[in-house]
């Protein structure tokens, strides 16, 4: 394991949009992890980096704030984590704080139409406590009024081209975003007074959009994926099915992945088994035709004046955005730090219990410098999913010569509603027993030998792990990235989107039910003498540090070898350039400690 | 890049069974008129359905089917003799390599063939040039002595690989290489190639049906169909905005 030290990293598109005249693309540079910055994009002209001043773009809203970016005319439009305030900027001009920026709410996953704004606020009342409305501000004036605040949650405000209508998502909890959410539909003119929930199937919702036809049409997964569907009169009516997720659609406001390309006809990223490609959805026949794409699609695809483009997502290197049907199809090229060299992923079929299959990604390392070494890989969902892309630390394991599996148990999203809520009442016991089968699939095709698997996963995928390493001594050894160790500390110390996941998870209503207790990882301690490695962020508020810390003092003492890496300043997701190295360095020395001791 | 293989109107022609009494013979057009280019270093993808002609491409290149037409191979017009000249400068691996490896002999043996055309006999410099190349595809050295039914199917690809790379040639014609494998195991093999491409410099001419994997292995596509090509350009601009009709037709039935 000596080729390269450094971590690989790459830029990555992080949301997509088509303005008047131009596509804006938000990118989080890969190399330096710096700021994430707006870049305007037009077919053959030179691309402009948008100046957006103080303001950083992002948002804390429901947890985790994905930034967002929102068309208006030609200028851009987001929110600001440091200020909480909603800015807009444009190619050529400076940016302006619109709205906010007082302290009083953070606003993030806006909608525009003329001069008319829309977004989701969260309002923290102290204690954790947090409330979510959407409001309508004036873009002149900046003044907020809230419109809606009578569900836990709402996201993904749209406004119809005309500006006469907006529509957003609602959901409440346990609920999260992609098990059970509700529409709601108003009269700008009309405001609070006439928002109304609309009639639909006891599914999730997500990704409403205004058609060229004027109709509302959402992803709804009432019938086992995620379909389009479209409002007619007061309900929502299936329109057609791609016969596989359209979209992942896992936070309630990620993903653009449909467009309406025209009356009649959508064109939509579907995952498929996981494996992302684009399909043209014709409403009348019903029959979606797969339209092929050089480089697979991410779930970013927007429609402007010069057509479509959508974000590509290659195995490894950097992500493009690429402009369908067009002789030039790159319209933008991201940095990385690939040579262009990518391993080839194959889909692997892995039989599990009650005559399930889960799928994984399957990267050989090269041949002349294959260490014949296996690294199991575990999504930090449990909703997740692995793509077929490496991350970096990935990307860098497979270049040291392991083979590489990135495993989507059952739980994982691109697989439908069914294949999603499979690991609901069962986490800690569907996603081991999915783990377990990967390693007898990986040793029975011989591609695997016992005692050359390291297990590694974060978050959900740690918990996993640490399961696995107590009921399976062929494995190695175990890499643990921010380990969920105790269930009750995690429930009682998360945040409010997430409050009723765990209980959903579990099966468990009350913490103090003796199954939170029987499934954590800390519980199983006597069980494991497999090495582990636990990475951490020391102000990890959704797992803290001291759970790790407590798990690696018992493993000790058990007599099992337990290393502790413990990352300063750094949270659940590790975010800075210094922290990734440091970490990815720990692992390295592990894996090869556990295979010189052979 | 310069261009390292150049193909111009190439047509082969098979003679059709008669049928019935006093019926003309007839003639069938394997190829028709096929002209294509590779770079050095870079990779063409030639995608079509089964009796497209992809194989009888692949053949006629290697001078393994009578063609007409004309081949320049680093600017050389390819004839007899200049293709016993070149010495393995342009190998084909096929799509099945039980049938194209020799069981009764050792692996080093198959490895090493090329080797006697360049006058080294030596069984001791033959077996150690065979371990090398063993290791170079990522089979294990111990296996040197075996014989092809004692490897798996992968394995055997590997070897097939190997004793194509033995001669260390500019081109490999690759004809569905990776078609009579596990997925795993073809990932395994696409991987290979692609770090040996990278390392010694290679051109590949890959055939396949597989869309997934000629997207993943090429620079630039030929799409062919009823011994002709259609379409042909960089991958991008095939994948992405294909001109003929059989292209979008042939990209969206096997995607």
């Amino acid at each position: 394991m000596s080729r390269s030290n450094n971590l690989p990293w790459s830029d990555q598109i992080v949301d997509l949009v088509a303005g008047d005249g131009c596509i804006y693309a938000l990118i989080s540079p890969g190399e330096d992890k710096a700021a994430p910055y707006i870049a305007a994009l037009k077919p053959g002209a030179p691309t402009q980096r948008v100046e957006t001043g103080k303001a950083d773009i992002g948002n804390t809203i429901h947890g985790y704030g994905l930034p967002s970016l929102t068309a208006a005319g030609r200028k851009v439009l987001f929110a600001s984590s440091g200020d909480g305030g909603v800015w807009r900027a444009g190619a050529g001009s400076a940016p302006a704080l619109i709205a906010g920026g007082d302290g009083a709410f953070a606003f993030g996953d806006l909608a525009c139409a003329g001069d008319r704004v829309f977004g989701v606020t969260e309002r923290r009342h102290g204690a954790g406590r947090t409330s979510n409305a959407i409001a309508s501000i004036c873009s002149q004036s900046g003044s907020v009024e809230i419109l809606f605040d009578l569900a836990d949650f709402v996201s993904r405000p749209v406004i119809d081209p005309g500006c006469n209508r907006f529509a957003f998502l609602g959901w409440d909890l346990p609920y999260m975003p992609w098990e059970r959410t509700s529409l709601f539909v108003g009269e700008i003119s009309a405001g609070a007074a006439s928002i109304r929930r609309v009639a639909a199937p006891a599914a999730a919702l997500a990704q409403p959009l205004w058609g060229p036809d004027g109709a509302l049409y959402v992803l709804c997964d009432a019938e086992g994926y995620f379909d389009i569907w479209r409002l007619d009169r007061d309900s929502l009516c299936f329109v057609v099915s791609a016969g596989a997720d359209i979209g992942l659609s896992l936070a309630g406001q990620r993903g653009r992945s449909y467009v309406i390309e025209r009356p009649g006809c959508a064109l939509a990223v579907v995952w498929d088994k996981g494996v992302s490609g684009l399909a043209s959805l014709n409403f009348e026949s019903g029959r979606a035709a797969p339209v092929a794409t050089s480089v697979p699609p991410d779930d970013l695809i927007c429609a402007g004046g010069d057509g479509v483009f959508y974000a590509a997502l290659p195995v490894s290197g950097a992500p493009e955005v690429r402009h369908l049907g067009a002789d030039c199809p790159v319209l933008w090229k991201g940095q990385s730090s690939s040579d262009g060299k990518a391993a080839f992923p194959a889909l692997m079929s892995i039989e599990t219990s009650n005559a399930d299959a889960v799928s994984a990604n399957y990267y050989p390392a090269d041949p002349a410098g294959a260490l014949g070494i296996a690294v199991i890989n575990l999504h930090g969902g449990p909703k997740s999913l692995a793509k077929q892309q490496l991350s970096p630390p990935l990307e860098a394991l497979w270049r040291d010569g392991c083979d590489i599996v990135d495993l989507n148990y059952r739980g994982s999203a691109g697989f439908g509603r069914d294949f999603r809520g499979r690991i609901n009442g069962a986490w800690g016991v569907i996603d081991v027993e999915d783990c377990i089968a990967a390693i007898d699939g990986l040793i029975e095709k011989g591609l695997a030998r016992a005692g050359r698997i390291v297990l590694r996963g974060s978050s959900a995928g740690a918990f996993t792990l640490l399961h696995v390493l107590a009921k399976d001594s062929r494995l190695a050894g175990g890499v643990a990235y921010a380990a969920v160790t105790d269930l009750r500390a995690l429930g009682r110390g998360t945040h409010k989107y997430e409050s009723g996941y765990l209980k959903t998870l579990i099966g468990a209503d009350n913490l103090t039910a003796p199954l939170f207790e029987q499934r954590s990882p800390i519980s199983n301690v006597r069980n494991i003498r497999t090495p582990v490695l636990f990475l951490h962020g020391g102000n990890d508020a959704v797992s803290p540090v001291n759970g790790v810390m407590h798990m690696a003092g018992l493993l000790k003492d058990n007599g099992t070898r337990c290393e502790t890496c413990i990352l300063d300043g750094e949270g659940h997701n590790f975010s800075s350039s210094e922290a990734l190295q440091t970490a990815h360095k720990a692992e390295r020395q592990f894996i090869r400690s556990l295979m010189s001791t052979d | 890049m310069s261009i390292l293989l150049e193909a111009r109107n190439l047509t082969v022609r098979y003679d059709a069974p008669a049928q019935g009494l006093g019926v003309t013979k007839k003639h069938v057009h394997a190829l028709n008129g096929v002209s294509v280019s590779l770079r050095e270093g870079a990779t063409l993808g030639v995608l079509g359905e089964s009796g497209s002609g992809k194989s009888t491409l692949a053949f006629a290149l290697a001078g393994l089917a009578p063609v007409a037409g004309e081949i320049l191979f680093q600017g050389k017009r390819l004839t007899p003799a200049v293709r016993r000249h070149m010495r393995g400068a342009m190998q084909i691996v096929f799509q099945d390599p039980r049938s194209s490896l020799n069981p009764r002999m050792r692996i080093w043996e198959i490895c090493t063939e090329a080797l006697l055309l360049s006058g080294i006999r030596s069984d001791k410099k033959r077996i150690g040039r065979a371990e090398a190349l063993l290791a170079e595809v990522g089979l294990p050295v111990e296996c040197v002595n075996r014989y092809p039914h004692e490897l798996s199917g992968g394995q055997r690809q590997r070897l097939a690989i190997a004793r194509a790379i033995a001669s260390q040639p500019k081109l490999l014609i690759l004809d569905e290489p990776t078609s009579a494998l596990d997925v795993s195991i073809q990932a395994q093999v696409i991987n290979l190639l692609l770090d040996l491409q990278q390392r010694t410099g290679m051109a590949y001419i890959f055939i396949s049906h597989d869309v997934g994997v000629v997207r993943h292995m090429s620079d630039d596509i030929a799409v062919m169909r009823y011994g002709e090509i259609i379409e042909t350009g960089a991958r991008d601009k095939i994948f992405d905005a294909p001109q003929h009709p059989y292209t979008r037709e042939l990209l969206s039935v096997l995607s």
